[in-house]
């Protein structure tokens, strides 16, 4: 069984009358690149500040390495943030501001700032002062604090805001580093669907502060992928005559009205005549195929619906 | 706790903050050196300078048209005038002092939003009120400890022939004053952490004593007013304890005192307890 990092119950933020995050559960598995999606003011950030403390959860629970919220405070090392826009102290140089936080950690080998700062291309400014910074270099110092100390968990919000496409890929391969040769577990927010699409291999869509859906890679493949959908009033039946008569495993019941074909050897003609001349009665057949921007407002239009 | 401290340590060494509070503290020891009264960086204090004692026996008409020198030649000799205690006996100065680096410790964290980053990943916030509050004590007392020590050491140096007191008497005055000076360092602890902002708190904190001495003002000449707690003003404590107090006096001032920096910590900390870091 996979260890799992992260793990929220019902969690709830509300300011007064707003609720910024309701009933929220997720649950980050060890080695996982947990994508949070969603839109400006989803609630990706309360959650990502709900869960390192720096807001106070209204209900709900979570988990960090088995400790809960009232207990994982030994285990806060453990995790590298950037929440929000990098923050530092501005008349620190890159390095300075690094090392503050090194002696913060109690880290004694000062080695891994250089490590840290080598990581995100910024070895060459590291004795510019903070203030000095552009948008994108002060992104990059705030990936590097979160690198710090080689940590177990790193929650990064939008941290690809203002990188340039080169800083982008980087930081893109960066992650995949971390991930792969450090194990390390990475929560990453963003708004723009693509980039965390080519990084992630679970995802949480969240909207108005709601959990919609949480997915695999592979399960959001195969729910944007290419595919035939079949209507009828016989899932059940349906199902049987394509595996029987079509030789086709590869499909997916949706519900008691919906099939979803997605071997690419067979043609909605085919489908529909073999069903038709079987007795069943199809209602509609079609082709689909949905982009990952259109699966995410499919998903905000069912719940705003 | 003490990573932070000394994380701390290592940043407020390379901002200019720190050095400009040493800065003012020597060219206030330099000024009241010279001059042989106390320099006073803003007059806040209900009591009144030991001064005015030495120059009884003059008029203070003749006393006013002393230039500089005349007057550090006539202070230099008087037998009842003692230049170190007046000089400690207006420590209500280092208010000023204590606001800068009341600042520099807690509220830059705040108002460079660094503080998410220590919340998130090194400590919880009881740990981190309690390095920061440990922290801007310890400094502020070193502050007044140096200051203490420079005109102890600048008399010796440079005004021998005046009254200096013992080493253990000026002690004495030091350990003396510590629960007043640590009343002030408490009350500006506990609002940098309600308020926790730069702007909010030099806002609040900078015109807070000069309200408060103008209600005393107010109370004591104009409506007359006999404010039985007006020995027990921070500003009075500084100056009675550095005048041979009596022991109820001293018991008295560190009840009241400790009450202070219960209430100021216990407000702080809950404030910042709830607080959304932003």
């Amino acid at each position: 069984m996979r260890e799992i990092v992260l793990q929220t119950k019902g969690l709830t933020k509300k300011f007064k009358n707003f609720t910024a995050l309701n009933s929220a559960d997720m649950t980050v598995y060890r080695k996982d690149i947990y994508g949070l999606i969603g839109r400006n003011g989803a609630g990706k950030t309360t959650l990502m500040k709900t869960v390192t403390g720096l807001t106070q959860k209204t209900e709900g629970d979570f988990e960090i390495f088995g400790k809960n919220s009232r207990e994982y405070e030994n285990e806060k090392k453990r995790i590298g943030c950037l929440i929000e826009n990098p923050a530092f102290f501005p008349n620190l140089t890159a390095y300075q501001n690094l090392r503050y936080y090194a002696y913060q950690k109690g880290i004694t080998d000062l080695r891994q700032i250089d490590d840290a700062l080598e990581l995100v291309k910024l070895t060459d400014v590291k004795e510019r002062k903070f203030r000095k910074f552009s948008l994108g270099m002060k992104q990059r110092l705030g990936i590097a604090f979160a690198m710090l100390d080689n940590p177990d968990l790193i929650i990064l919000d939008e941290p690809i805001n203002g990188l340039d496409p080169i800083g982008i890929s980087e930081l893109r391969e960066t992650f995949r580093k971390l991930n792969e040769e450090r194990g390390i577990t990475l929560i990453i927010s963003s708004h723009i669907l693509s980039e965390l699409y080519a990084v992630a291999n679970r995802f949480l869509f969240i909207e108005n502060g709601r959990v919609l859906k949480e997915v695999s890679k592979d399960e959001l493949d195969l729910e944007c992928s290419r595919c035939i959908v079949v209507r009828s009033d016989d899932t059940k039946r349906g199902a049987m005559m394509i595996e029987d008569k079509l030789g086709i495993n590869d499909y997916k019941v949706i519900d008691d009205r919906e099939i979803r074909i997605y071997s690419p050897n067979v043609s909605s003609v085919d489908v529909n005549r073999m069903l038709v001349s079987g007795g069943l009665n199809v209602s509609e057949i079609f082709e689909s195929g949905v982009s990952l921007e259109d699966y995410f407002k499919q998903l905000v239009g069912e719940v705003s619906k | 706790m003490i990573n932070i401290c000394r994380a701390d340590i290592y940043r407020i060494l390379r901002s200019k903050g720190f050095y400009i509070i040493l800065g003012v503290v020597l060219l206030l020891i330099c000024f009241t050196l010279a001059a042989m009264e106390p320099g006073v960086v803003f007059s806040i204090g209900l009591q009144q300078s030991d001064v005015s004692e030495a120059i009884k026996e003059i008029s203070y008409d003749e006393y006013s048209h002393f230039t500089i020198k005349q007057s550090r030649d006539f202070l230099m000799h008087s037998p009842v005038y003692w230049l170190e205690r007046d000089y400690l006996s207006q420590n209500m100065n280092y208010y000023y002092m204590f606001i800068v680096i009341a600042v520099i410790t807690i509220t830059s964290d705040f108002s460079n939003g660094s503080v998410k980053n220590t919340l998130s990943s090194a400590i919880s916030r009881r740990k981190y009120y309690m390095a920061k509050a440990g922290l801007a004590a310890a400094l502020c007392l070193s502050v007044l400890l140096f200051s203490t020590l420079m005109v102890h050491l600048g008399m010796r140096l440079f005004n021998s022939s005046a009254n200096i007191l013992s080493f253990a008497e000026l002690m004495k005055i030091f350990v003396l004053q510590l629960p007043v000076a640590l009343t002030l360092v408490s009350i500006l602890v506990g609002l940098s952490f309600i308020f926790r902002k730069t702007a909010v708190i030099n806002g609040v904190t900078i015109p807070l004593v000069m309200v408060f001495q103008l209600f005393m003002m107010i109370a004591k000449n104009l409506i007359k007013w006999d404010i039985p707690f007006e020995d027990y003003e921070l500003s009075s404590m500084f100056y009675f304890m550095a005048h041979d107090p009596s022991s109820s006096y001293i018991v008295k001032c560190c009840l009241i005192c400790g009450a202070l920096i219960l209430a100021f910590n216990i407000a702080g900390y809950t404030s910042f307890k709830k607080a959304e870091i932003r």
